[in-house]
């Protein structure tokens, strides 16, 4: 049974950790909000309880950065830590998720949304 | 005495044009006469859109954080799984901004108007006592000096070391009274009227409200729009105050509330912000906008870059684009501006961009979301989400400070001067016809009307016609540039001005070229046809004369001159 379980748990973070590359090198926040990897908050992470750096070893939904911590992938939002080696290809917006059209949102975020990036393997 | 009786002639006749064009101003009939002084107004900002902000003053001050559709399926991932969001979720969103850029900004609006929440959300809590703990509430909050208007409530704010954070608010007469929500946010906040769909921009908003209805809709003595609350943050955060002598003062009785001593009297607003703005878009990209789009997706942004000056955008008006760019025409954002999804994923930006982004900027949150109504029509970038429209609001005042543009409606108003205009243009071109009449006496006297023709009156038109066109033109550029006003009605009064000279020289105009190129084969032959042709065309009005008289013909020859002392 235990055997079973780490094979799903490995066949689940493979095609994440697929994605993953880099490192967390710095806290920004003394308390850090912490997720699962398909973004559900699982609460609050001191910044002092982590080992940084850190290997990213995942890649949670929507651009979260998953490290080990304590056993488990913890996932953590990019804007709360430095990263290191994370490289994302994110095309404008005009050719990304948002259709051209006539709006100024559409037409002129040049930047777009966190959805036109993806991490580079 | 003759010269006189002309000159008076002249001014009659100019007067009672400018008379008939103010009633047609001032009846605007359709609306077409306002709707024209807007297409003006569009067109002149298109045309020195590049021109506006050369120092980048308020664009190196100013950043805009939104939410739109993308955004919030982007924050899915985050545990954003609801529309609108909790207020625990939102005020992680301020907490962020107030955070990750290094140091917190200089002042925050928030365009999005709380009216309650809509069912039980207990973090409705944590968002009144955060923004609290960010402006420092405890330390203002309960002296009266601060609660007497909103301008000295933000000294105060900045006072006490806090950040001033601005909500939006729907106006009190739309929505009168205030709801839990809003009253607590005022507690402990600065909410300002969010101006949804209005055409000039207010800064200060006096209301005739009774003093119960004032306070139930949490009015002190007036409001302020967003755009001037911000202001007001910023000038206070300088050691000139901008110069303003309203900040000084504020600066000194924050102070003095702080302390406990001030009296609970409102700011006087001076003069110089009760007109309201006629909002100038820029079109000049946020270098940092280009640098961080093209550092986080290796392109250029898909948007105009530069640009090209006023003569090149007049052109571009003229001939191709009868409207704001759109495609690869279409404007970048004027001010610095962030989807929160893209901050809060962080893929591809760097802390440097954070940083240049929220630290000790003026931060405006706004909606982008499709589906509301708060867009405005922007003259240069085409529909604009109402948050761009307030930062460019602010940007203008950053830019000019009391010499922001004004929209005019004084007694000494726009229309009065467009008439003055027109009585100014249709004076000198009578007095040019008059002219070219008297010329043309002279020449007669001495047997040179034909070499007048063609060295003096050519001349004489281009003269009228290219003074008319430089006098609007002057006095449009005058009117911005000095006096601070918006552009005068330059399209309606060119019309009417060529129109009516055209309408002066009816006659005399096609009589003049022609004659001075009659001698030519071909304008001769030329003439017979057209000769020919008016005479096949006019049958029916032969007949209405035949009817009134039967035997007399009128003479064709004699035309020219009637007209001539018609016209003297």
């Amino acid at each position: 049974m235990w055997k079973a379980s780490l094979i799903a748990a490995a066949v689940l973070l493979a095609p994440a950790a697929a994605l993953a590359g880099g490192t967390v090198v710095k806290a920004l926040r003394p308390e850090l909000r912490t997720f699962d990897a398909n973004g559900q908050p699982t609460g609050m992470t001191a910044a002092s309880a982590l080992k940084l750096p850190a290997p990213i070893v995942a890649m949670g939904v929507g651009g979260s950065v998953g490290i080990q911590e304590g056993g488990k992938v913890v996932y953590l939002r990019g804007l709360d830590v430095e990263t290191q080696g994370v490289n994302a290809a994110c095309k404008p917006v005009q050719s990304a998720a948002r259709a051209p059209g006539q709006s100024y949102a559409a037409t002129n975020m040049g930047l777009g949304g966190a959805s036109d990036c993806r991490p580079q393997k | 005495m003759l010269i006189a009786g002309r000159v008076l002639k002249a001014l009659l006749v100019s007067l009672l044009l400018a008379l008939s064009a103010y009633v047609v101003a001032k009846l605007d009939l359709f609306g077409l006469e306002s709707a024209s002084d807007r297409v003006a107004d569009q067109v002149y900002q298109r045309v020195t859109a590049a021109d506006y902000g050369p120092d980048r003053r308020g664009q190196r001050a100013i950043s805009v954080v939104y939410l739109d559709e993308t955004s919030m399926q982007a924050m899915r991932s985050f545990g954003w799984d609801r529309f609108p969001p909790t207020y625990d979720q939102q005020w992680t969103m301020l907490d962020d901004l107030m955070n990750v850029g290094g140091a917190p900004p200089s002042a925050i609006y928030v365009d999005f108007v709380y009216t309650g929440q809509g069912g039980p959300d207990p973090g409705v809590g944590a968002f009144i006592s955060g923004v609290a703990a960010a402006t420092r509430a405890n330390q203002w909050s309960a002296r009266p000096g601060c609660l007497s208007d909103p301008l000295v409530k933000i000294a105060c704010i900045v006072a006490a070391g806090g950040t001033p954070m601005i909500f939006a608010k729907p106006s009190p007469i739309d929505a009168p009274g205030f709801t839990d929500v809003q009253r607590r946010l005022n507690a402990v906040a600065v909410l300002a009227p969010a101006l949804v769909g209005e055409h000039a921009y207010p800064l200060a908003i006096h209301y005739d409200l009774t003093p119960t209805a004032a306070a139930n809709s949490g009015v002190s003595a007036f409001d302020v729009s967003p755009a001037m609350a911000m202001y007001a943050a910023w000038c206070l955060r300088r050691a000139d105050g901008c110069h303003l002598p309203t900040i000084a003062g504020l600066k000194a009785r924050a102070r003095a509330a702080l302390a406990g001593q001030a009296t609970a009297e409102p700011t006087e607003v001076t003069r110089e912000f009760t007109a309201p703005l006629d909002v100038v878009w820029g079109s000049r990209p946020d270098p940092d906008y280009l640098a961080m789009t093209r550092n986080v997706t290796g392109q250029a942004a898909p948007c105009r870059g530069e640009g090209a000056g006023w003569r090149d955008r007049l052109i571009e008006q003229l001939a191709t684009l009868r409207g704001p760019g759109a495609g690869a025409r279409q404007e970048c954002p004027y001010a610095l501006t962030l989807g929160y999804d893209r901050m809060v994923a962080g893929l591809g930006l760097q802390r440097s961009d954070l940083q240049r982004l929220l630290a000790g900027r003026m931060v405006m949150v706004g909606g982008q979301f499709r589906a509301s109504n708060d867009w405005v029509e922007s003259p240069v970038h085409g529909q604009a989400p109402g948050v761009q429209y307030h930062a460019m609001a602010l940007d203008n005042l950053i830019e000019d400070g009391a010499d922001y543009r004004r929209v005019s409606g004084d007694l000494f108003d726009s229309d009065l001067l467009k008439s003055l205009l027109v009585a100014a243009l249709a004076f000198c071109g009578v007095m040019g016809v008059m002219t070219r009449n008297t010329l043309l006496d002279r020449a007669r006297a001495r047997g040179a009307e034909a070499r007048l023709r063609a060295r003096t009156y050519a001349p004489l038109y281009l003269l009228i016609f290219s003074i008319s066109l430089s006098v609007v033109a002057g006095a449009t550029w005058l009117g911005v540039v000095y006096a601070h006003r918006a552009p005068i009605n330059w399209i309606g009064i060119t019309i009417v001005a060529l129109g009516f000279l055209f309408y002066a020289t009816r006659e005399t105009l096609p009589a003049d070229i022609v004659g001075s190129i009659e001698h030519l084969p071909w304008v001769n032959k030329g003439l017979m046809g057209m000769r020919a042709a008016k005479r096949a065309l006019k049958f029916e009005e032969d007949r209405l004369w035949a009817h009134r008289s039967p035997t007399a013909e009128p003479d064709r020859s004699n035309t020219e001159e009637t007209s001539r002392h018609v016209e003297s």
